[in-house]
């Protein structure tokens, strides 16, 4: 089920889809569809890492921020040299 | 035999690092069914996911029977480690988790947890690994998780600390 949303935008934005949207054959509501969905994905994950990379939530809350899988995640984080949240203080505790 | 009770991250990053065989020599492996699932989850796409589900099938790593409460309520912890740490308060077990939120938690209700660095430190100290074996494992686990310059030589001066007393009790021995 869809439902309908207006948007205000500038007209060079809105120009600028058009020219892409011409460019890669699709019509510009498919467009905006397609940058909001992967634009979603993207600030989500973002939202995430910043949570976790301040010791906020945990990695596998992370994950379930994100809504994407543990795996992915950790490739991710990994591929972005974002260190793991524990800490030397941490291996005291425990070794 | 021991229970370990495993997060899901410390069993993908002991997968990465092709240790996780090793495992069993420490003890049972031990997984909560939400943790199952986010060990297999998109299996097609994750070569790690295919090697853990084959572990499971293969029962190296089990699924535990304990009936889960939801003890806690947390919102800062995924459903996987809350599980995770449930089971070992009620069910008795090692945690084992690489995350400082659900280490923490668990240090605070009383557990002794562990993670895949002090897993690795274990695997060394019953010689089930030698030190060459910890140092190549140790580097590809501390670049997998970025691991920060002062934990690297926290790990590797413990290391050196097992080496030195597994040499003394051998000699010991051979007086």
């Amino acid at each position: 089920m869809t439902k309908q949303m207006n948007l205000r935008l500038d007209e060079d934005l809105i120009k600028e889809f058009e020219e892409l949207a011409e460019q890669e054959n699709l019509d510009r509501s498919a467009l905006v569809r397609k940058i909001l969905i992967e634009g979603l994905q993207q600030e989500r994950l973002n939202f995430a890492l910043q949570k976790y990379m301040i010791k906020e939530i945990s990695i596998e809350r992370a994950a379930e921020i994100a809504r994407i899988p543990l795996h992915d995640l950790i490739l991710k984080m990994s591929q972005l040299g974002i260190p793991s949240n524990l800490t030397i203080e941490d291996f005291e505790k425990i070794l | 035999m021991p229970k370990f009770i495993f997060d899901a991250c410390s069993l993908i990053y002991l997968t990465k690092i092709n240790l996780k065989e090793k495992l069993t020599k420490l003890g049972e492996v031990i997984v909560s069914q939400t943790v199952k699932n986010e060990l297999i989850e998109e299996i097609d796409q994750f070569e790690d996911a295919k090697i853990l589900s084959r572990n499971i099938e293969n029962k190296i790593i089990k699924e535990s029977s304990y009936k889960l409460k939801d003890f806690f309520t947390t919102k800062n912890l995924g459903q996987g480690e809350k599980d995770t740490i449930e089971i070992c308060l009620k069910d008795e077990g090692v945690l084992v988790t690489d995350d400082h939120k659900a280490l923490n938690l668990a240090l605070s209700i009383g557990l002794k947890p562990k993670t895949s660095e002090v897993i690795l430190l274990d695997l060394l100290k019953k010689s089930v690994i030698d030190f060459e074996k910890f140092t190549k494992s140790f580097e590809e686990l501390a670049l997998i998780k970025a691991l920060k310059p002062e934990v690297v030589k926290f790990i590797f001066t413990k290391a050196k600390k097992i080496i030195k007393n597994n040499r003394n009790n051998s000699t010991e021995e051979i007086k």
